[in-house]
């Protein structure tokens, strides 16, 4: 089936481009090497509940006496089991925006609703619950504290939510085997290499089942292979527990992975 | 709420970040603690043990010294008052031997007479002072004192009989001012070696025997009882000696012992207490007292001797037709070795000599006093250095202190001491007595000192003049203090440390709490961005708060731990110094009958300790609460970004 989609694309932009000149009939190929590709997702065009709802979500930043607009009036919807990549230029609101969804600040207009929970209304120790809960961080610098075991590292965000030890010792040993570092678990991060770093950062954001994981370029301080496996696991991570994952990423390899990429410009989304 | 346990597991790795400032922290408010924890077990070991010990002496008598102050301030060589009198005095008496010497046709200059009042330069000008050596002077002073009463022993029962006292006592101590001398004989022989006496270097105060003038006191036998060796009597004997507790190291001189070396071991001087005990007490010695008359032929025989001596090769030195020599015997009259005056020359010495004697002076006259050792006293420790030891050695020595001691009522039956410690003699060289007045219990006691010492106030600018003008108002004669070690004394020095004690860990935990402030600070600031990742995985401002304050807990155990380790190990130490020797002292001080007690620097007394260690605990609350309120508040993801 897809094979005869290809073929029908192909075929239709190069009657429609070709006139004779060759130059431009290689354009058209190009242009029809990269429809091809965009058709060639999945475009498993999202069927579950919606989880993140944006709506005319703004964010201003006062540096002194300079407002600066990081988001401007934007409006999203994510759905459950979803795959998105946010991408864009430098400054482009990216972060903001992630951070916003994850409840580590408040917008300046705007709502967020998450898992049906309008996140501007929160107080301060239901948010720390939500992000305990519902949101598993994973950051471009792992984070992971550099005095405690690996096995210990896994297990803080279970620490937070008050999880039985037992119970909590026994999901890190699972998560710390999922993502390949069964044998790490009683050493210390810097007897770790980065992508062994950003694994177990990801399986401490695994701890606690969150429906959603947040990734601020996972990616961006890992080599290629790395870069990959990492979003391979990602998807291995989509496929075994339906979580839904947004990452923030300028790798357009990396946003190649996802579902669906949406661009920011200017603190507004690309269309 | 995240468990204890977990909480310290987080908390734990906070020690292992900036370690060298943790330690320098932990250190350096570990020694002031340490310090505290120190004093606390070193000086409520010695109060126990002073406790224990004051069960002998004065220990379980309730009694309270009372100094007039006022009068001991007051300098009556200067009174104008005085000072016209003798001048008055002076006159008349310049007056009177000026017709004598024409009656008895001698010779007679009124410059031979030392003047009755010395002028002197001060900064704020000259000043003027009464002689008292001159018999105008003296009957000036004594005229005055007939006027003016000093407080009596009288007065001052009056006073604390309302409060219950049910005896008084008093004591004197030797006059400044001398006339003639007062020489201990050692092995009963007379030393004239006065020059050299006189220019002997000392550093600190006198010992042996020569400490016999400058702290002779009398004082009620029944106060001085418990000082005795056992089952010695404080009255005379049946040869007239006098009992008299003398210190230690003139003991050993009296016995020919010698006094052991500082170093000797603690052991040694307990055996040599017991000696001394065993060997000293009813040994007999004299005192011999020379009137200024007999004092002054015996330094005349001396500068003769020395004159002769000088012109041995000069032929054209002539002898002094009278000369006196050295006595054979001790303390008998100087002899007359040569005497080759004209009939002439004796008929107008003998002319002189009836001259001199109209006006007061006194025949020369000698007479040896006998005393009988009853008992021992510590001797002043001369210690150059400021220690633990001398600061206890002090408290110890309070009991009756150091000197020699005779009972009052015997010293007076004695002609001789009598008229030394003649109160016109010792008042007017600013010696006031001592009263003291025995209670009950030490309520009255406390009650006594409390409503009537004066406490003279030297601070207000308008009372300066009158320092004692508010204590006059009120009637407070006397400043008031519980003599002896007995519970009274300790219960003010207790309280008085406890005070000190308050004061200093007050100090100790401000300074503790800004140190710590700096280095629970800084840590805090240090952690922002794992603050930030732990509250981006969910972590609760107080399970931030919990972290902090179990890490600054922490923190002040070990700080706890080493002030307690440092504090025991200093009071062993100190223990292990000074307990000993001062087990020795406190045995004589206290003349205790039980010679296996000891005294003991070490006991652990709880308030103390809980003082401490609430203030440690209050030192991490105060010091972690304010860089924990300004860091909760943060926002986190500000902190995220810092170094990204
Ligand atoms: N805490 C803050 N205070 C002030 N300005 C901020 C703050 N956070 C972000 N900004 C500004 O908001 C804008 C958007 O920043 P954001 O971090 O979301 O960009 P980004 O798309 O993630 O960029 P990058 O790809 O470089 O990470 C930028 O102009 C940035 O300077
Ligand atoms: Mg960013």
């Amino acid at each position: 089936m897809p094979k005869q989609i290809d073929k029908k694309i192909w075929a239709e932009q190069l009657l429609a481009a070709f006139d004779g000149n060759i130059d431009a009939a290689i354009d058209a190929l190009r242009q029809a090497e990269s429809a091809v590709k965009q058709a060639r997702k999945p475009k498993v065009m999202p069927t579950g509940p919606v989880l993140v709802s944006v709506e005319n979500l703004s964010k201003k930043y006062k540096v002194g006496r300079q407002h600066v607009q990081a988001l401007n009036s934007v409006s999203l919807d994510i759905h459950e089991g979803e795959f998105v990549a946010f991408t864009g230029p430098s400054g482009s609101g990216k972060s903001t925006l992630l951070q916003l969804i994850g409840g580590l600040d408040k917008p300046s207009e705007g709502t967020i609703t998450v898992d049906g929970k309008n996140l501007t209304k929160l107080s301060d120790r239901h948010l720390s619950k939500f992000r305990n809960q519902t949101i598993g961080f994973v950051f471009q610098f792992f984070y992971l504290q550099p005095f405690l075991r690996l096995e210990t590292n896994l297990e803080v965000p279970g620490m937070f939510a008050r999880t039985k030890r037992r119970e909590r010792t026994q999901t890190a040993a699972e998560l710390a085997d999922a993502v390949g570092l069964k044998d790490r678990l009683r050493h210390l991060p810097k007897e770790l290499s980065g992508g062994q770093m950003q694994r177990a950062a990801i399986a401490r954001a695994l701890l606690n089942r969150p429906k959603l994981i947040l990734a601020d370029e996972p990616t961006g301080n890992l080599d290629s292979t790395n870069g990959t496996a990492i979003i391979d696991l990602f998807e291995q991570v989509r496929k075994d527990f339906g979580t839904t994952i947004i990452i923030v990423t300028h790798d357009p390899k990396v946003a190649a992975h996802a579902d669906r990429e949406i661009v920011l410009e200017d603190g507004e989304i690309k269309l | 709420m995240i468990t204890i346990r977990d909480t310290l597991t987080l908390s734990l790795t906070k020690l292992r970040t900036r370690k060298i400032r943790l330690i320098i922290t932990v250190v350096v408010s570990g020694l002031l603690f340490t310090a505290l924890i120190a004093g606390s077990l070193i000086f409520r070991g010695a109060f126990a043990s002073i406790k224990s010990f004051g069960e002998e002496g004065l220990g379980k008598r309730f009694v309270v010294t009372g100094y007039d102050t006022s009068a001991s301030s007051e300098n009556l060589f200067a009174k104008p008052e005085i000072l016209n009198r003798a001048r008055e005095i002076q006159k008349d008496l310049i007056a009177r031997k000026k017709a004598e010497a024409k009656k008895l046709n001698i010779e007679y200059s009124e410059q031979s007479e030392p003047p009755v009042i010395n002028e002197y330069d001060t900064p704020n000008g000259k000043e003027q002072s009464v002689n008292g050596e001159t018999s105008a002077g003296k009957q000036a002073i004594a005229e005055y004192l007939q006027k003016n009463p000093p407080r009596s022993s009288e007065d001052f029962k009056k006073l604390a009989e309302p409060y219950g006292a049910f005896a008084t006592y008093s004591s004197r101590y030797a006059p400044y001012t001398r006339e003639g001398s007062m020489q201990v004989l050692k092995d009963g022989k007379e030393s004239y070696d006065l020059a050299n006496n006189n220019t002997k270097q000392q550093y600190g105060p006198p010992r042996g025997v020569d400490s016999f003038l400058g702290s002779w006191s009398l004082m009620s036998a029944d106060l001085l009882q418990p000082f005795a060796i056992k089952g010695q009597s404080l009255k005379s004997g049946n040869d007239g000696s006098i009992p008299v507790i003398i210190p230690v190291s003139a003991a050993e001189e009296l016995l020919n012992l010698k006094a052991l070396p500082g170093t000797a071991s603690s052991a040694d001087k307990l055996a040599r207490t017991k000696e001394l005990r065993q060997k000293a007490t009813d040994v007999r010695f004299n005192v011999c007292h020379r009137n200024a008359a007999s004092s002054a032929l015996i330094s005349n025989a001396i500068s003769t001797q020395q004159e002769i001596e000088r012109n041995k090769k000069n032929k054209d030195y002539v002898k002094p037709d009278l000369i006196y020599g050295l006595p054979k015997e001790p303390c008998t009259a100087a002899p007359v070795i040569r005497d080759v005056r004209s009939a002439d020359q004796k008929k107008r010495d003998a002319k002189q000599e009836q001259f001199d004697q109209m006006f007061g002076q006194q025949a020369p006259s000698q007479s040896a006093i006998s005393f009988r050792i009853v008992g021992l006293t510590p001797d002043y420790e001369f210690q150059s250095a400021i220690g633990i030891g001398q600061i206890i050695g002090s408290t110890v020595g309070s009991s009756i202190g150091t000197g020699w001691f005779t009972p009052l009522e015997e010293s007076v039956k004695n002609p001789i001491i009598a008229s030394y410690f003649d109160t016109n003699n010792t008042i007017g060289s600013g010696q006031i007595p001592t009263q003291y007045a025995e209670f009950h219990t030490s309520a009255q006691a406390k009650k006594f000192i409390d409503e009537k010492s004066c406490q003279p106030n030297y601070m207000n600018p308008e009372v300066q003049k009158d320092p004692f003008k508010e204590c006059r108002e009120k009637e407070q004669l006397y400043s008031l203090n519980a003599f002896g070690s007995n519970s009274l004394a300790l219960d003010a020095a207790k309280k008085q440390f406890s005070k000190f004690f308050t004061i200093a860990a007050l100090v100790v935990a401000a300074i503790g709490s800004i140190i710590m402030m700096g280095t629970v600070g800084r840590m805090i600031a240090d952690s922002r961005r794992e603050t930030a990742v732990f509250r981006a995985i969910g972590a609760k401002r107080m399970d931030i708060a919990q972290i902090y304050i179990l890490y600054t807990f922490i923190v002040s155990l070990l700080i706890s731990g080493f002030a307690v380790l440092g504090g025991v190990i200093a009071a062993l130490v100190a223990q292990d110094r000074y307990a000993d020797g001062l087990t020795v002292q406190a045995l004589v001080a206290y003349n205790a009958q039980d010679l296996s007690r000891t005294f003991s620097l070490f006991q652990l007394y709880v308030p103390d300790i809980l003082l401490l260690v609430g203030l440690s605990l209050g030192v991490s609350l105060i010091s972690i609460s304010i860089p924990l309120l300004r860091n909760v508040r943060r926002n986190p993801i500000r902190d995220m970004r810092d170094d990204t």
